[in-house]
């Protein structure tokens, strides 16, 4: 049995590994993913100097200088003087320039370019503190009530641009087994692939074991690239809980397998299947917060949340890589209780299913 | 007469149906040891679901199941370790290469035979690297039976092995199963192709209906219709009074709208007869052929209808 | 003629009985527009608000402003804002009067981290002039709480300047008040409008219907009837190339129009915003977007020939197009390769066209650009469909 078992599983997992749609869905996308949204997150980081563009009016109180010195001890931003608000307005428009300030005579204001949707709140907070230290420096003021901000939990940083490698390797997950059960109950049924294996003693229960093992290099394959084009992109790196995390990323298979499971009790047809997958796959990746943040949402759509296992999946392993503080008891409980569901679901379908269409 | 110690399969009263319909009604016969033994008949006859009930694809409704002497409820698993199995259709997982599916077919066995022997069985060893889905029809089939023969099995069942192959191929698989056969293998075959039968078979049963109508050897049944020539020739759309004139001098007599053919014992008086029947007629006689009868005659004589209809 | 109609009969038919195809070529775009005007729009508007926890300091003494106590001007700072319509958003939380400070923000950071506050307060014990130091916790994970924890230390910093003026370190008058706006954007006509993230979004996803119809509908189709020997039986027939080209055209030109329709009418009826995209100029520059995507759809066809490869390539073509365009969100921060493909993308200055012609946003490429970049890519596909394209009856794919 245990031969029976280790030879599947190897065949199998080379079969789904030649297969070049898993290649782009399982390896590829992820990673693609990564390049683009860890790039535009990034800059919200300000890993990309903010451009301020400098108009001072005749009766500007400010002197330049001292505006620019400001300016200059800010290191992620550069300053360009320009000579009209109009000038200035169209460089914001073409996206020359991030931050429009006009010096006058009694105020500083600060213009931004509406489009710059997700730029704009870390741009505001960078136009704040310019004023806050003129304050200081110009006016002498006393910083009485000082301010420093504190991040919950062990991990100094952020943000939608951290969250987004667990996110992507849950999505590599997803990807990997989500369409699994499918293939092996309704799939291979239909074309007659089961059938011909029915004729031999194989046992049923070695064999889904096997395909569901097969599909774990390729998870695993998928969570290494990730993290490897991290580091070596976008000089991130992890502190993994590595006891926890290699289990996780298999279990987190299996979860998505679950999900599989449950999409084969409702539909009879691989082409059914496969395309309600794809769906379920879709609504995760909008409604999961891996790629926008969903706290923008109304309330009713981020109840949606609260029902995918890939949620739940991208917490989990933003807890195990310290991008999260861990919560032992909570991450059990997620995660143990999606696991047994899925155990029992993945049970269920291949009790009901039989190896041979009538 | 043969016993039941020299008999692989010994089936009795065995019956399924699909809702009103009586697929399998009631069918009773035994397979030899060291034989092949053909289950002849048109689709739908029953044969498949048949031979899926004796490979334990399926249970039957009722009926008695002999498994090399051992009576068995149904073909379950350690039943299965002595059975090799060709499927009408035959599909496998893609990207898996020729030798991965022997192995992986392998380790569904106690026992198996080793894979570069399967290879040279079947004559797949330049192929063992492809991948299943890109090999030629005839190429796929061959692997089928080599998975067939994985196990060395004491039983071989073969549900339309060359259905789709082209004519060399169909006589090279035929050339394997006499060759298994010569091993000592038992080989099961169903087919609705009377020369596969006729070439292969040791003994015949002909099944239509979800029933056996008639079993002998293909010599026994052939013999049966009790004629010995049959003259074939183009219709050319021969009707009354010239056909009822023709049916008064051979009253074995089948057609179709394409052909007619004669059942004749005596050939040197049947033949002159029809060529004077043919000038008095004013008919041609095209296509002209003498031959022996086949059991598509004899199936026809039994049921009124082709093989192939 | 009843050749084309014939085939466009069949692509419709195929098209209105697979359920799927209806929600992923006809629903999925108003989903999508849906969920990003959503999300985006949320970021811009008005239905924000924060959960924020002030952790008093324990005193014996009950607090007040007047003794210059940090906790009374904080207290006083909360009631004022409590009091003004600037409450609608806020939603402070403070310690019960039987509640140690240290027990609260144990409890407050639970919530935190579980995602019920968007920060906590620590205010220092202590008054003027010594200086005090506020902790602000806040949950870096969370873009909400990012903001909130920078629109406190705005307001902190107001506290600072007002506290300064107070003690007379220098007058209301000297100071500079900072304020800050969004521009207008000026359209091609010299309108100005504000920015609306709906309206920005709408030619976007238009231009990735085309996208999709062009790459992936068109190509799936005619590569699955290459791989399956069906396009050899049809040209073994009298049936001409051109005229089952010029079918399932008709078929991809009516499921687009179909489309833009349901996306305007959509955007129109939920998110009440008015596009004149009936304007001759703009649906003759639609037409052109959509020659452009099917014409990368028969490059795509002509250099791939396996039928298995087709998929991978058209999602490999699609992702990065769409993503990489301006279609969805601004992306000209982005430099490196990544910068290149979105200056060498043709979906990039087609949607900056697209943009400009309704009058949503000014197109930060020129016109010239925004016809030529795409106009080359349609040349380019086109010359190497006509060298490579092939029916392929009974070939490889």
């Amino acid at each position: 049995m245990i031969k029976q078992y280790l030879t599947n599983t190897k065949i199998l997992s080379l079969a789904f590994l030649r297969n070049k749609e898993t290649v782009f869905y399982v390896l590829v996308l992820p990673l693609l993913f990564m390049l683009i949204f860890g790039s535009l997150y990034s800059n919200g980081e300000g890993q990309q100097q903010a451009r301020v563009l400098l108009y001072f009016e005749e009766t500007a109180a400010v002197d330049r200088t001292e505006i620019e010195e400001v300016i200059n001890a800010n290191q992620s931003m550069s300053y360009q003087h320009i000579d009209s608000l109009e000038v200035g307005e169209q460089l914001l428009r073409d996206y020359e320039a991030e931050i429009l300030l006009r010096v006058s005579e009694t105020e500083l204001e600060f213009s931004f370019n509406p489009a710059r949707i997700q730029d704009n709140p870390a741009l505001e907070q960078q136009s704040r503190a310019i004023a806050r230290e003129l304050d200081m420096r110009y006016y002498g003021l006393e910083e009485y009530l000082q301010t420093e901000i504190i991040d919950a939990g062990d991990h100094a940083g952020t943000s939608q641009f951290l969250s987004l490698f667990p996110g992507l390797i849950a999505l590599g997950l997803a990807s990997s087994g989500l369409f699994v059960i499918v293939e092996l109950f309704i799939y291979y049924r239909e074309k007659g692939v089961l059938k011909r294996m029915a004729a031999s003693p194989l046992n049923r229960n070695s064999f889904t074991f096997a395909l569901i093992s097969s599909r774990m290099p390729a998870s695993l394959l998928s969570t290494a690239l990730i993290l490897l084009a991290s580091r070596f992109i976008f000089n991130v790196s992890f502190t993994i809980n590595w006891f926890l995390f290699i289990p996780y990323i298999l279990i987190g298979t299996v979860i998505m397998m679950g999900l599989g499971a449950l999409i084969t009790l409702f539909t009879t047809t691989s082409d059914s299947g496969f395309q309600a997958a794809s769906i379920l796959l879709t609504v995760m990746i909008f409604f999961s917060g891996i790629y926008f943040p969903i706290e923008f949402l109304p309330s009713y759509f981020q109840q949606v949340s609260r029902f995918l296992p890939l949620t739940y999946l991208a917490r989990g392993l933003q807890q195990i890589m310290g991008v999260s503080p861990l919560n032992p008891a909570s991450l059990a409980v997620e995660t143990g209780g999606l696991f047994i569901l899925s155990i029992v679901l993945i049970y269920a379908v291949s009790q009901k299913s039989s190896w041979v269409a009538e | 007469m043969s016993s039941s110690t020299d008999r692989a399969i010994q089936i009795e009263g065995l019956m399924k149906s699909y809702g009103s319909l009586k697929a399998v009604d009631r069918i009773s016969f035994y397979v030899k040891k060291g034989q092949i033994f053909t289950l002849l008949g048109p689709n739908g006859a029953g044969k498949t679901t048949t031979v899926e009930i004796l490979e334990g694809l399926k249970e039957a409704d009722a009926g008695r199941i002999e498994f090399f002497g051992r009576k068995v409820d149904r073909i379950a698993g350690k039943e299965k370790e002595d059975i090799g199995v060709l499927l009408q259709k035959n599909s496998y997982i893609e990207k898996v290469k020729v030798k991965e599916m022997i192995k992986m077919f392998s380790s569904f066995y106690k026992k198996s035979l080793p894979v570069h022997e399967i290879l040279e069985k079947v004559a797949l060893k330049d192929k063992e690297n492809s991948y299943v889905e890109n090999l030629s029809g005839g190429q796929q089939q061959r692997l089928s039976i080599g998975l067939a023969l994985i196990n060395d099995p004491k039983i071989l069942y073969l549900d339309e092995p060359t259905t789709g192959l082209d004519p060399q191929a169909r006589r090279n698989l035929w050339d394997l199963i006499e060759a298994l056969k010569s091993d000592g293998k038992t080989i099961f075959l169903t087919t609705h192709y009377m020369d596969e039968a006729e070439k292969l078979s040791d003994y015949v049963y002909i099944m239509d209906q979800g029933r056996i109508i008639a079993d002998g050897t293909p010599e026994e049944l052939i013999d049966n219709l009790g004629q010995e020539n049959v003259i074939d020739f183009a219709r050319n759309g021969l009707e009354d009074p010239e056909f009822s004139r023709l049916k008064e001098l051979y009253p074995r007599i089948k057609s179709n709208p394409e052909e007619i053919s004669v059942y004749v014992q005596d050939l040197s008086t049947a033949l002159p007869d029809l060529i004077n029947w043919a000038e008095t007629a004013d008919f041609k006689l095209d296509n002209l052929k003498i031959r022996r009868p086949n059991l598509e005659d004899v199936f026809l004589e039994l049921t009124g209808k082709g093989l192939r209809d | 003629m009843l050749a084309i109609k014939n085939i466009f009969l069949k692509h419709l038919r195929k098209q209105l009985r697979d359920r799927y195809s209806i929600f992923w070529n006809l629903a999925f775009p108003l989903v999508l527009l849906t969920i990003l005007a959503l999300i985006f729009g949320g970021q811009t508007g008005q239905d924000i608000s924060f959960d924020i926890s002030i952790v008093m300091p324990e005193t014996s003494q009950e607090i007040s402003a007047s003794d210059f106590a940090y906790a009374g001007i904080i207290d006083e700072v909360i009631n004022n804002i409590e009091g003004s319509e600037d409450s609608r958003w806020f939603q402070f939380y403070q310690q019960k009067s039987d509640q140690s400070a240290e027990e609260f923000f144990s409890q407050e950071k639970n919530l935190l981290e579980a995602g019920d506050r968007h920060l906590i307060l620590k205010i220092p014990e202590g008054s003027l002039p010594d200086p005090g130091l506020i902790a602000i916790y806040r949950r870096p994970g969370s873009q909400l709480s990012n903001i909130a924890a920078d629109v406190m230390t705005g307001i902190i910093s107001e506290i600072n300047r007002e506290i300064n003026i107070a003690e007379g370190n220098v007058s209301r008058d000297q100071l500079l008040t900072t304020t800050s706006r969004q521009i207008d954007i000026t359209a091609a006509n010299g309108a100005e409008r504000s920015f609306s993230v709906t309206e920005y979004l709408v030619p976007g996803i238009i231009l990735f219907t085309f996208l999709i119809s062009g790459v992936e509908i068109l190509v799936g189709r005619i590569s699955s009837m290459r791989s399956r020997g069906i396009l050899k039986r049809y040209f073994a027939t009298p049936l001409k190339p051109i005229q089952y080209f010029a079918g399932i055209l008709s078929f991809i030109i009516v499921l687009s129009a179909v489309q833009v329709l349901l996306i305007y009418s959509w955007s129109s009826f939920i998110f009440d915003i008015s596009l004149n995209i009936f304007n001759l100029n703009f649906i003759l520059y639609m037409i052109f977007a959509l020659i452009v995507s099917v014409s990368l759809g028969f490059m795509v066809l002509s250099l791939v020939k396996s039928r298995e490869s087709v998929g991978v390539v058209t999602n490999a073509l699609t992702y990065p197009m769409a993503f990489l365009s301006g279609i969805f969100f601004e992306v000209s921060g982005l430099t490196g390769i990544l910068g290149l493909i979105v200056a060498l993308n043709p979906m990039t200055y087609l949607v900056n066209g697209m943009r400009d012609m309704l009058g949503i946003y000014p197109s930060p490429t020129s016109e010239l650009l925004n016809l030529a970049v795409p106009l080359i890519w349609m040349a380019g596909s086109i010359a190497i469909s006509l060298m490579k394209f092939s029916w392929n009856p009974g070939g490889e794919s």
